[in-house]
């Protein structure tokens, strides 16, 4: 029999109790039935951030488990040799104007000027990463002009410290001799210096 | 009987309460004891109490018990109806009990007796056809009186029927039989007297109108036995009874029988052997009533889970069932769905707790690990600066030493790209002559070309300006000018530095 509204009236005047108990079970199904999908769509965040928390837990935990404390060598007043320094602060830039003056008489070349410059259009060196300083390529270069034999100024270039890195070589050849431009770019730190 | 529990018959009656204990037998039923309390009950309430007296006299617990209640507006009546359910007969049963009785809203129970089809086999339908159907009836007060029951006890009462079914489920279970027979029970409220035909019962009258304490005597038991045997006659077709089963008191029986016998010439036995009183009987009779398949049971018990699942389970309550059935699964569905997302929030705030107090443990730890890793990544980093500058210098005084005699560089330019280095070489070349000079220059490129990293060699030579360039050297020979411009990548400047 099909149900139209006049026999669901006659159903609810003929059954006033029984129709008013299917009209609050309708609506308390309806209310649980939204409680219940509201729930759970709660619940999906929820979970994620449930996974999420418990990879870093175990990451975590597996971190703890795998370090191996070295007093020695987790001194933090330990730290590496000069030579091994990786970036110069702005305020040693003469310094190290000096350092690659003397390393390059050293090797015998004369007439060796040093001069800061604008950096060179070459593409720029990598840099390191590292997580204690932001070391980056310095706003500015330093230009050696030197004569001597090409074989010195190959040595210079292997005798560079670790905070310049090499961008441009140019020798010219006269009736002079030979002279040479070398183009470095300066790795700083720009907050602390980076002595290892 | 119920296992393992006293089973207890009792008649519960104005001037009487009669309390039997039975135990079954092989053969049948055994009165093993019975208590009797005398007297008039001022009511159905005044007389349980006196049974309940008794039971208790008798310490009587967790036992079950099966009542015949006369009297109190208790009634009974035998009907015969076509076959049809329950529900159809129900209201019939009732107009004709209010129209005999008198009663307005009584407790009507009734059970089905044998059928007796009267039409001819070609119309002959089971369904349809003519049933006994024996009915009692009491006012509701005397029901809800006996709902007030022995529970505190443990007392089940199986059965409450009025004194003609038990007397009924006596016949049977004595033997009963087919031939006509009358049926007297003499007890204190007045002479019941029963007949029955072909087994069936179908003749039941009650005691007539005494005085209270004013007992039957013999002649007028006579009388209504004499009575009811032209009535029985008349209703039943010339039927007469040709024996009559007798309860009586242990001194009156004697006397009656032989009344009886003299007065009506039918032969008079015992209805139930034994020196069991006539409410003994009756009390053993709602014992058997209680066995039989389908008692006449006035009792309100409880309704059984069945009972209430089907009444659940019928017409507009089986809507009211689902509906709310469905109601409760969504109820609970909801609930799970809520308690996982508790469990599942206490869960991430206590990991978020151990994360967090985990992040403040290890923060040394991490603060140690990446010194160490930036350790590492300096050393790294200085190596692979010292290998590359190592790899160019090796690359480039290669190649300056590979250069054949007679080819000499003016200038040289290495500048930095994304793969590795651009070089290139302006020069002169001098030989004897123009070929030498040319193949010099010739094994040079390819010297170079082979060299492992070198990409996109180009060279272009031609021949100079003019002889006043101040690096001709004058008496020579040929003299050309070149270019050399390639590629060399950093990596395989490396590999290639490495190796020479």
């Amino acid at each position: 029999m099909p149900m139209t509204m006049a026999s669901v009236r006659t159903f609810s005047t003929r059954y006033r109790v029984q129709a008013e108990c299917i009209a609050v079970a309708v609506l308390a199904f309806v209310v649980f039935v939204v409680l219940g999908i509201g729930a759970r769509r709660k619940l999906v965040p929820v979970r994620a951030d449930l996974a999420t928390a418990s990879i870093i837990d175990r990451e975590i935990t597996g971190f703890r488990a795998a370090f191996k404390p070295s007093p020695t060598a987790d001194n933090p007043n330990v730290s590496l040799p000069d030579s091994l320094a990786i970036s110069v602060p702005r305020d040693d830039r003469v310094s190290l104007a000096g350092d690659l003056a003397s390393r390059a008489e050293l090797v015998g070349l004369s007439g060796v000027r040093v001069s800061f410059a604008a950096p060179d259009s070459a593409t720029a060196p990598e840099h390191p990463a590292l997580f204690s300083a932001t070391v980056a390529v310095a706003d500015y270069g330093v230009s050696v002009d030197c004569s001597g034999s090409f074989a010195q100024v190959l040595s210079f270039v292997n005798q560079l410290p670790p905070s310049v890195a090499l961008q441009r070589i140019t020798a010219v050849r006269d009736k002079f001799g030979s002279h040479f431009h070398v183009m470095l770019a300066v790795f700083e730190a720009p907050t602390t210096a980076q002595h290892g | 009987m119920s296992s393992g529990r006293k089973t207890f018959g009792a008649l519960i009656s104005h001037d009487v309460v009669c309390l039997v204990e039975c135990a079954a037998e092989k053969t049948g039923i055994r009165v093993v004891g019975q208590w009797t309390d005398s007297g008039p009950s001022a009511s159905i309430n005044d007389a349980l109490e006196r049974l309940r007296g008794l039971l208790a006299a008798n310490d009587v617990r967790n036992a079950t018990l099966a009542l015949a209640v006369e009297q109190f507006g208790v009634f009974h009546h035998v009907m015969m109806l076509p076959g049809a359910a329950d529900d159809v007969l129900r209201p019939v049963v009732r107009r004709e009990v209010q129209r005999v009785f008198g009663v307005s809203d009584p407790v009507i129970m009734f059970t089905r007796g044998p059928q007796h089809e009267a039409r001819g086999p070609s119309r002959a339908d089971a369904r349809t056809a003519p049933r006994q159907l024996f009915v009692a009836g009491a006012p509701r007060e005397t029901i809800d009186a006996l709902s007030h029951g022995f529970a505190e006890r443990h007392i089940t009462v199986e059965t409450a029927t009025v004194v003609p079914k038990a007397i009924h489920s006596l016949f049977h279970a004595c033997g009963g039989g087919s031939e006509p027979t009358a049926v007297l029970v003499c007890l204190d409220g007045g002479p019941h007297l029963s007949y029955f035909l072909d087994g069936r019962l179908e003749l039941a009258i009650d005691p007539p109108i005494a005085l209270e304490g004013d007992r039957s005597s013999i002649p007028v038991m006579l009388d209504q036995i004499e009575r009811g045997s032209v009535y029985f006659r008349q209703q039943f077709r010339g039927a007469t009874a040709t024996r009559l089963l007798l309860a009586a008191r242990h001194g009156e029986y004697d006397a009656l029988a032989a009344a009886i016998q003299s007065r009506m010439g039918i032969p008079v036995s015992p209805l139930f052997s034994g020196n069991a009183s006539p409410e003994a009987v009756v009390a053993v009779g709602a014992v058997l009533e209680a066995r039989s398949p389908a008692p006449l049971d006035l009792y309100p018990h409880p309704p059984t889970l069945s009972d209430r699942l089907s009444v659940v389970a019928r017409g507009p309550n089986l809507a009211v069932s689902c509906s709310v059935a469905a109601a409760a699964i969504a109820g609970i569905w909801a609930l799970s769905q809520f308690a996982a997302l508790g469990s599942a929030r206490r869960e991430s705030d206590g990991l978020r707790a151990s994360v967090s107090s985990g992040i403040t443990a290890v923060a040394p730890m991490r603060e140690v690990a990446q010194r160490r890793a930036d350790f590492s990544r300096q050393v790294a980093f200085v190596k692979q600066s010292d290998d590359e500058r190592s790899s160019l210098t090796t690359a480039l005084e290669a190649i300056a030493q590979e250069a054949p005699l007679g080819v000499r560089f003016d200038s040289l330019r290495v500048s930095r790209t994304v793969d590795g280095w651009s070089a290139a070489i302006n020069g002169r070349t001098s030989g004897a002559s123009a070929g030498q000079s040319v193949r010099s220059l010739d094994n040079f490129s390819n010297s170079v070309r082979a060299r492992q990293g070198v990409s996109a060699l180009s060279l272009d030579f031609g021949y100079p300006a003019s002889d006043a360039d101040s690096t001709h050297v004058a008496g020579a020979g040929v003299e050309l000018t070149f270019r050399i411009t390639f590629q060399l990548a950093r990596d395989a400047a490396a590999a290639a530095g490495g190796g020479r």
